[in-house]
């Protein structure tokens, strides 16, 4: 007893202490009073807020809950609910689909947990499939049910087996799991690929599956997600096979649509549970402006070099810190920053460390337990940190560079913070259009609502991929509907492949008969629900005896591993000496330099098809074939960012078809210009640089999201008399995912906004010439781009669109409107790293 | 803006695959029917089946569930075989009882269960454990052995399906049955005629095998039963082969035959039933249809109806089954007259190896004995030498003769080319040996020492040191209480 209260005691202590060090950090970083300052868009910490601690608000435990589950929570302390996990609890009751979407530590778990150990312990027979969109969070989860599972049958409850299912299950455990089971943990790509196309191995669970369980729903946007819809339309088919028809219980972070997301992936109607009981500890929120340090060209610090300093106040303060940065490359550069800074004896414990996509399980294992046991005080990672895994609850979360989204920036705030104790978090602004606008507008980003995540699980590349999946599961019956599309139709041109027979069939009864799977092909092997191509390539050192030390996805594989690039894991510098393109393989050696790499792309889009154009021939809709090629790459100094070189490449091209949204420049409105053919064409450019910035927030999406390409139309541009539409410039947004992912109709709905809006970015930027926060920065995109781009839009718009609506913010000026024009010293080269994807789901 | 069809077509590409036109029988290709009106006509009708089936020289059988095709041969006792008769395997297999019990003893017919180590090409979904763990050995007492039911009842299961990869979407379309009596070998095929006939077949195939006995596959206990298995399990219907016992002569042909599959002159150590027939009895098959071919034979028979190309599939099947048949009863042969009945020093080391697994102690080091001899006397191959000579320690360790054993361990040590892990662990054992048997320090410390030398890595090499200081050890307090004046030694 006396242990304890002294462990209690020095635990006090500590907390003291932290909160302390906490107060003092904020205040060299922000100095002046901790709370509820005005925003000071001019300054450098433009945004304090400070968000106040929330009691717990209890219900009891339902009626009717089964004793043994109720021995079991009272054992491990729990004596009422959080009135969330009794609302949802009704909800199941009553035979409701629901999503919750609480905070990070709010006890969401037992939302889902509560109902689907009642159901176990009332019916052993009962079944439950949990989805985690990846590995490590099924760990997680599962060590935490079984803690709850060992209680029950400690108090003399029947045993409930808990098993994740996954690539890395034994064999020789997965036939006990298959029929065992009550509660399988899995990923989607495990039910794809290894559950559902074995579904007669898994009739036991089938039959009796009465919960499906998503976690995360909100990691299933755009392409995962579509995906993901068709993994759970087959699922149903399986489910309907064996008489049985699950409920769904979702959670999600905040974002606008979690219901219609739930409704659209798992075409079920959905009722959401959002609010609260939980408490929450007291958090600070800060938005850093990095300062100008050239005020004639309006040069802002780094925000790489900002942010290294932001962090450097925690760390130094011993509280334990969680850096996000936007790309693997920053991810690594950052890194390699506060190692500089922060370890000094090569040997010792590593105490920070990076953390992304790509690096093997087992050192992101090592990882997270070093963040848990505290050895680890600061890690920089992607978004691969975003999603729940255990981490335990640092003290400080930094974002260098806005995540892109309201929703994301949330979730990463999250991560930093327990239920009692003060936590902060800082995002720093780059001087991307985005971020200066966020920065400036905090209530855009305090007050609004966070972003819709859109799917679009009717895109044909994809359906057309899982109707084969289902097709091998169960044949499809000659009337059956699977989706919004004709799936007879889909169905006939698989047979015209040979890959589908209808037999049974009476020639007279078109319904008669059903399509069978006619190939030796296991289909769900060629799908990926994770991106384009299901390769992946292995970067191998050779420094010594050759290694594994990494992989990548196919797509980022081009622009990350190109021969002469500089990889870069945990600060590590690595040259690749040869790219295996073949054999998906990449050789690294080790090397001392001073710079890394970035790789420069070309993209040419060809119009396939128009289908929709306004009335001035302006505005377009339609498919278009996209070809992307890395030309090129830059050599980079660390520290000062300076171009040090750069090299040519001749590597494949990636091609596909998507939809996209186009603007035309009408061959009057250019040849009416009075400037240069070169000025024009930067002019172009530059509209189109801030279009792509605009029609990013317009459709709160991310910004991997939409691809852009310019056709600057130079053969045209010199002789005026060409027909219209003939080549003339275009400016093309398209979806980056073959077949288009739902971005690029809702943009050319929008198009009118979007002018105005780009127009007000523009005229709103007090830059004389372009800045990275309007049209791009000088270097780039040449003296008049600003001047022409402007013109450009008064043509096209004519002047009723001078008055757009300010975006959101309703407490300020315009999109990048007010505050000094800033240029940075050449950081920013997140956007101009097509592979380097702000990263992926790891997996 | 295409049609939905056109852009379908775009994504999906591709035409149907054809069986190229060498491979067609004689007479005109019939044409394929791609559009899906005409398909729908296609699809098998009763006069369309009845051809087929006279082609195939079998029948249509009729059932509440759907139709589907049978074909029945006789392979008669006078038949050749390549050098043997069809009557020799089949009064092998009748006649020698304790052989089979023998052979049930070494890999226990555990009925199959679903899909117990998962179908061969599940391994890309579901990534394996090491081997080792899958080919366990697990006795199962729920199940009878052979020799506790009816003895002779024994029959052939081989499957032709639409893939290698498993999973719901892969079907058996032909399951070849065979049963012997003193007549000779019956074979018996099931046919599905079109994929809506599967429950039909899959219930005459249950009606035939109920209470045949034991089934005797190939390689069936990861891929013929599981598969099926599964097809029952897909139209939710009990599995009537379920605990019925199961012997896979994949493992004692490999045990026997493996490595002479390597010498046979084929380069590779393949132990495939096309390599085992023409090895065990000189069969070699004409016009045999390649096993990757099969699955694209049945897609265009069940498009359009012609049953042609499907006849040398079931005849492919046919010697499958009777090689099978073959395989177990030179198997059982060799198990019943011993080691003189080896024809080489391999054959012998896998017979020996097979009665070392059914635990017939005395069997397996006779064999192992004459293994070593027959090795000896050839001389080419230490690696199996000192294989057999391993083994044959174990063996005579196991029976507790642990002098003989050391005498086998200093064989292998001595054994000129003997590959240098095998050394090792004949040293390692003949110092253990020396130190706690014959408690011969001297002996013990020059093993140990020797040992060193050989340069053994990781744990071997410190349990090596170890040995050798508490060696040293004993021997120090053994001469300090003699003498108390240490001497050299030579």
């Amino acid at each position: 007893m006396a242990a304890q209260s002294s462990a209690q005691v020095s635990a006090l202590r500590t907390q003291e202490k932290k909160e302390v060090a906490l107060q003092g950090a904020l205040q060299v970083l922000a100095p002046g009073p901790a709370a509820d300052r005005p925003d000071t868009p001019d300054g450098v910490v433009t945004a304090v807020r400070r968000l106040p601690a929330t009691p717990a608000s209890f219900a009891p435990f339902p009626e009717g809950l089964d004793p043994r589950l109720l021995k079991a929570l009272a054992a491990r302390g729990a004596t009422e609910l959080y009135t969330h996990q009794a609302a949802a609890f009704a909800h199941i009751a009553a035979g409701r689909n629901i999503v919750v979407t609480t905070p990070t530590a709010s006890g969401k778990t037992l939302c889902y947990n509560l109902p689907v150990l009642d159901a176990v312990l009332k019916n052993p027979a009962t079944r439950a499939l949990y989805l985690f969109p990846t590995k490590a969070l099924a760990q997680d989860q599962m060590a935490e049910l079984h803690e709850i599972a060992g209680t029950i049958s400690d108090e003399g409850g029947d045993e409930i087996g808990v098993h994740t299912y996954d690539g890395d299950t034994p064999q020789d455990a997965r036939r006990t799991i298959r029929t065992r089971a009550h509660v399988v943990l899995s990923n989607p790509d495990m039910l794809h690929s290894g559950i559902l196309p074995h579904h007669p191995k898994w009739a036991k669970l089938f039959e009796n599956l009465r919960f499906v369980v998503i976690d995360e729903l909100h990691a299933y946007r755009g392409v995962f997600g579509s995906h993901l819809a068709n993994v759970l339309r087959r699922l149903r088919r399986v489910c309907r096979h064996y008489g049985s028809d699950p409920q769904f219980i979702c959670s999600s972070a905040t974002i606008a649509n979690p219901a219609e997301l739930a409704e659209r992936l798992a075409e079920r109607p959905f009722a959401l549970v959002e609010k609260s009981g939980a408490p929450r500890g007291e958090k600070f929120f800060v938005f850093v402006n990095p300062p100008v340090v050239n005020r004639e060209l309006g040069i802002r610090r780094s925000y790489l070099n900002e942010s290294r300093r932001v962090a450097g106040e925690f760390l130094r303060r011993n509280l334990q810190v969680i850096l996000f940065a936007q790309s693997r490359l920053a991810t690594e550069i950052l890194t390699t920053y506060l190692k500089d800074d922060f370890e000094d004896v090569p040997g010792m414990p590593e105490k920070i460390r990076g953390y992304r996509g790509g690096y093997l399980p087992l050192r992101r294992r090592e990882i997270e337990k070093g963040l848990r046991e505290g050895q680890v005080r600061g890690v920089v990672s992607t978004n691969a940190l975003e999603l729940g895994i255990d981490i335990g609850a640092l003290d400080v979360s930094i974002m260098a560079g806005y995540p892109g989204t309201i929703a994301a920036t949330w979730q990463r705030a999250g991560r930093a913070g327990r239920r009692a104790a003060r936590s902060a978090a800082v995002m720093v602004a780059s001087s991307a259009p985005i971020d200066q606008f966020v920065v400036r507008h905090p209530s855009y980003f305090f007050d609004a609502s966070p972003e819709h995540a859109l799917v679009n699980p009717d895109n044909l590349n994809i359906l057309v991929n899982h109707v084969k999946c289902a097709a091998f599961e169960l044949p499809f019956t000659a009337v059956e509907e699977y989706g919004r599309v004709n799936v007879q139709e889909v169905l006939g041109v698989l047979q015209e492949a040979g890959l589908v027979h209808l037999s049974g069939a009476d020639p007279d009864d078109e319904t008669s008969g059903q399509w069978h799977w006619t190939s030796e092909s296991y289909p769900a092997d060629a799908v990926s629900l994770r991106s384009v191509s299901s390769d992946n390539f292995v970067v191998v050192d050779q420094t010594g005896e050759p290694k594994v030390i990494a992989e990548t996805d196919f797509t980022s594989a081009l622009s990350m591993l190109h021969p002469k690039a500089i990889y870069i894991v945990e600060g590590r510098l690595f040259q690749v000496e040869k790219l295996d393109f073949e054999g998906r393989k990449a050789y690294v050696r080790s090397v001392d330099c001073d710079y890394y790499t970035t790789a420069i792309d070309y993209t040419k889009v060809t119009i396939l098809d128009t289908f929709a154009r306004d009335a001035a021939a302006v505005a377009h809709h339609g498919e278009v074939h996209v070809v992307s090629r890395v030309v090129g790459f830059k050599k980079i100094k660390f520290h000062t960012n300076e171009n040090v070189g750069s090299g040519e490449l001749d590597l494949p091209e990636h091609q596909m078809h998507t939809t996209s949204y186009w603007l035309e420049v009408p061959g009057p409105v250019l040849a009416a210009l009075p400037y240069a053919v070169d000025d024009r064409r930067d002019g172009i450019r530059g509209l189109a640089y801030a279009m792509k910035n605009v029609a990013q927030l317009l459709l709160m999406c991310d910004q991997r999201d939409v691809g852009l390409s310019v056709n600057a139309g130079d053969e045209v541009v010199a002789g005026p008399a060409v027909a219209p539409g003939q080549d003339a410039p275009r400016i093309f947004l398209y979806d980056a995912y073959p077949g288009g992912i739902g971005f690029s109709a809702p943009l050319y709905g929008m198009h009118d906004e979007l002018l105005a809006r780009t127009r007000v970015l523009i005229e709103g930027c007090e830059c004389e010439n372009g800045c990275p926060t309007c049209v791009g920065p000088v270097g780039e995109t040449g003296p008049l781009a600003k001047t022409v781009a402007l013109r450009l839009l008064q043509h096209v718009i004519g002047d009723a669109g001078a008055e757009a609506p300010a975006l959101r913010a309703a407490d300020g000026p315009m999109l990048g409107g007010a505050g000094a024009p800033s240029l940075e010293s050449g950081t920013e080269r997140r956007d101009s790293t097509p592979g380097d994807t702000p990263d992926d789901v790891p997996f | 803006m295409a049609s939905l069809t056109d852009r379908l077509r775009g994504i999906v590409g591709g035409a149907v695959p054809r069986l190229s036109p060498e491979l067609m029988p004689p007479g005109e290709a019939t044409p394929v029917a791609t559009d899906t009106a005409v398909a729908r006509s296609a699809s098998l009708r009763e006069p369309a089946m009845a051809r087929a089936a006279e082609v195939l020289g079998g029948q249509v059988v009729a059932a509440r569930t759907g139709a589907i095709i049978t074909v029945d041969r006789h392979y008669a006792s006078s038949d050749r075989y390549g050098r043997v008769t069809i009557g020799d395997i089949v009064d092998t297999l009748l006649d020698l009882h304790d052989a089979r019990a023998l052979l049930a003893r070494a890999w226990p017919p555990s009925a199959s269960g679903p899909g117990r180590a998962g179908c061969p090409g599940a391994s890309v979904v579901e990534p394996t454990l090491p081997r080792d763990r899958q080919s366990r050995r697990e006795p199962d007492s729920r199940f009878p052995t052979p020799d506790s039911r009816e003895p002779s009842g024994l029959w052939f299961l081989d499957l032709e399906t639409t893939g290698l990869a498993g999973g719901a979407g892969t079907q058996a379309f032909l399951v070849g049955c065979a049963c012997v009596s003193r007549d000779g070998v019956s074979v018996r095929q099931f046919l599905l005629p079109g994929y809506e006939h599967e429950r039909a077949l899959l219930a005459e195939v249950g009606d035939w095998a109920a209470e045949r006995g034991a089934i005797v596959t190939f390689n069936g206990k990861s891929f013929d039963v599981p598969l099926i298995e599964t097809r029952y399990l897909f139209h939710r219907v009990p599995f009537p082969l379920e605990g019925v016992p199961h012997v896979d002569m994949l493992h004692p042909a490999r045990r026997l035959w493996r490595a002479r599959g390597t010498l046979d002159g084929s380069g590779e150590a393949s132990c495939s039933l096309g390599t085992l027939e023409r090895l065990l009895a000189g069969v070699h098959r004409v016009g045999d249809v390649p096993g990757f071919e099969i699955p694209s034979r049945y897609f265009q028979f069940v498009r359009d109806g012609d049953a042609r190309p499907l006849e040398a599939v079931l005849e492919h099947n046919r010697l499958d089954l009777v090689s099978l048949a073959l395989v177990m009863a030179r198997a059982l042969t060799l198990v019943d007259r011993g080691p003189g009945a080896a024809r080489d020093a391999y054959e012998c080391l896998g017979l020996a190896r097979l009665y070392d697994r059914a635990g017939t102690l005395e069997e397996a080091e006779a064999a192992y004995v004459r293994a070593v001899e027959m090795l000896l006397r050839v001389g080419r191959d230490p690696e199996a030498t000192g294989e057999a000579l391993r083994r044959l320690a174990y063996c005579r360790r196991r029976s507790g003769r642990t002098h003989e054993a050391a005498a086998a361990w200093q064989q292998l040590a001595d054994l000129p080319r003997c590959p240098a892990g095998l050394r090792r662990e004949a040293r390692e054992a003949l110092a253990i040996f020396h130190e706690h048997r014959a408690h011969d320090l001297a002996a013990a410390r020059a093993h140990a020492e020797r040992l060193l030398v050989e340069q053994p890595s990781g744990r071997r090499r410190d349990e090596a040191e170890h040995r050798l200081r508490r060696i040293e050890r004993k021997m120090g307090r053994a001469r300090s209480l003699a003498s108390l004046w240490p001497e050299r030694e030579p």
